[in-house]
């Protein structure tokens, strides 16, 4: 018996490895699947990742639960019923349970995990794969969008909400909620430095902007801004040209020293 | 003839003679075979019975060749075989034995004369037909493998295996089994009729030929009991365990075909008949065709079918084959 239940420790192993493999196989499928079709509609491709983490969990636990004895003696049908009463009857000894385990063990050296591995099917997922992960490249790279569900669900509360949630998860920075239908929105949070942009800049779509920049106050009214025009100067000077001081003369410049200009302008006008 | 099979008890067996064991059946069934044509299955489930130290419950019409059947299986394996026919006026002591008046040296005294339920192996041909007082002495001693005359208790011979008959037809003035006392047989065995080709071969050879019933002897009591042990000790997978308790399970839940399912003794004797089953087909486990092939004759009479599934023209049969597609 002590011979025995390595054996059948082993063979129960295998059978979690190849569920285990198979599973991380649909798993990157699943991802790569889930991917492009939220980058194609533009929502939140990060999405993809728990769900990959839930899919992963679920399918691997589904194929522990399937991965039995029966798996094995259905590939190798010289142990049919053979190894799964062998492994319940590990409690027994006497001769006949002997037997059969001695010959379920010879049996044993025959079977090898390529057999648990379809070639043809593991290729295919492999080809999807290659296939998926092009098709998520090239989506990516061009922007492709087919239908624009992220960009309509942002521009509700609850879309703007979701987003600012799932950036401020990643960034760790407080939660910032910015109103975008505020005329003199001016709290853009710093952490909208992804490739998308701002929210609310994808919000304006192909509205026109209305802004003024001042220069003094620092904001600028584009209204105003027009081309250079072309000075026009005249050739000939103008028949009387007359100067009178400005406030700030009389005020600031002491009285003798208004005198001793005023003298200097008469003598050189003589 | 088979003494190292005894070291099975001991854990020391010899694979050689595990090797020959395997082939004992082979030879066991070639030889019947030689006396009774066809009637394979019935043969095996009689083996089944008698590897699993129970009693079997035959239901056949008459001149099925029952009885040279039983004879020459006792033939083959060396054992003493003894034929009760019951009718209604036998008495329980016809067959347990009763005390006789013996004068030996001018003193009178009384002696045990054995009945014919001394042997290992009896059949009660027409069990029905006998009174419940006599039937009820017959299946005592099945059960407690001992009789008890004038307070005296006399153990019965080892192996002790009783097989009885009963007429489908003809039910006038019998006294069908009660439910808890046919419970008391393993197995309900049907004898059907045979094949034409069989029926020619019978024909040659009953018939036309000289009739040759010389059969070898195979195996010895001891044998038996050896062969008894190994079939106690064949391992059944959990699975197949879930298996019988389901199909035991559906037996009392079905109750648009069947108004009383079987008991837990159902699953017991399921289990132990598939297990002298894969013994007899040479495999050291059970197998999911042990379980299938012996739910009929465990099963059949140990439900009770209600009035839908008579009227429906159903048997027990019909009822187990539509639980074993469920199960």
């Amino acid at each position: 018996m002590n011979d025995f239940v390595p054996v059948v420790r082993e063979v129960k192993g295998m059978l979690r490895k190849i569920a285990l493999f198979n599973a991380a196989i649909d798993t990157i499928v699943f991802f790569l699947v889930a991917y492009c079709v939220l980058a194609i509609f533009n929502l939140f491709p990060v999405i993809a990742v728990p769900a990959a983490i839930l899919f992963f969990i679920r399918c691997y636990a589904k194929k522990y639960r399937e991965a039995k004895l029966t798996h094995v003696e259905a590939k190798y049908p010289d142990l049919w019923e053979r190894l799964r009463t062998a492994a319940d009857t590990l409690h027994l000894n006497n001769f006949i349970v002997t037997r059969l385990r001695d010959e379920v063990v010879s049996k044993l050296k025959k079977v090898s995990v390529s057999s648990f591995i379809n070639t043809s099917e593991l290729a295919l997922r492999v080809a999807i794969i290659c296939v998926l992960l092009f098709s998520a490249i090239f989506v990516t790279s061009l922007n492709i969008r087919v239908l624009n569900v992220g960009g309509a669900i942002a521009g509700t509360d609850i879309g703007i909400k979701i987003g600012e949630g799932w950036k401020n998860l990643f960034s760790g920075s407080p939660v910032a909620v910015v109103n975008a239908t505020e005329e003199n929105n001016t709290m853009y949070n710093e952490s909208f430095t992804d490739i998308y942009g701002n929210i609310s800049v994808a919000n304006l779509g192909k509205d026109s902007l209305e802004m003024t920049l001042n220069n003094g106050e620092g904001s600028l009214d584009f209204k105003n801004i027009r081309d250079t025009e072309q000075a026009n100067f005249n050739e000939f000077p103008p028949q009387e040209v007359s100067a009178s001081p400005a406030d700030y003369y009389d005020d600031v410049v002491l009285k003798d020293q208004q005198n001793i200009v005023k003298k200097y302008f008469e003598q050189i006008s003589k | 003839m088979w003494p190292a099979l005894l070291l099975a008890q001991t854990q020391k067996v010899n694979p050689m003679e595990y090797e020959k064991l395997t082939k004992t059946f082979e030879s066991m069934f070639k030889e019947i075979e030689k006396v009774v044509v066809g009637q394979h299955d019935v043969i095996e489930q009689i083996f089944v019975a008698l590897l699993t130290d129970s009693n079997a419950l035959l239901e056949g019409y008459p001149g099925l060749g029952k009885t040279l059947m039983i004879k020459t299986m006792a033939d083959v394996m060396d054992l003493k075989f003894a034929r009760i026919q019951f009718t209604p006026d036998l008495m329980p002591s016809d067959i347990t034995g009763t005390q006789i008046i013996e004068e030996s040296g001018g003193k009178r005294f009384f002696k045990f004369q054995p009945g014919p339920i001394f042997a290992n192996i009896v059949l009660g041909d027409e069990i029905n037909r006998a009174t419940p007082k006599t039937q009820s002495a017959m299946l005592e001693a099945m059960q407690e493998k001992q009789v008890t005359v004038a307070n005296k208790t006399y153990l019965l011979d080892r192996p002790f295996f009783v097989l009885a008959t009963q007429n489908p037809i003809e039910q006038e003035g019998t006294y069908p089994l009660p439910e808890a006392q046919a419970d008391r047989f393993l197995l309900k065995i049907k004898v059907g009729y045979p094949t034409e080709e069989e029926e020619l071969r019978i024909i040659e050879q009953y018939a036309v030929k000289k009739r040759d019933s010389d059969v070898k002897k195979i195996i010895g009591k001891n044998s038996l009991l050896a062969l008894q042990e190994f079939a106690n000790q064949v391992p059944i997978a959990n699975d197949l365990k879930q298996k019988v308790l389901k199909i035991v399970k559906l037996t009392r839940t079905k109750k648009d075909l069947i108004e009383y399912g079987a008991s837990p003794r159902a699953s017991i004797g399921l289990i132990i008949a598939s297990k002298a089953r894969a013994l007899i087909d040479g495999r050291n486990h059970v197998s999911e065709k042990d379980i299938d092939a012996m739910a009929y004759p465990v099963l059949r009479h140990r439900i009770i079918l209600n009035f839908e599934a008579e009227r429906k023209g159903m048997s027990a049969d019909d009822v187990i084959k539509e639980i074993l597609e469920k199960a």
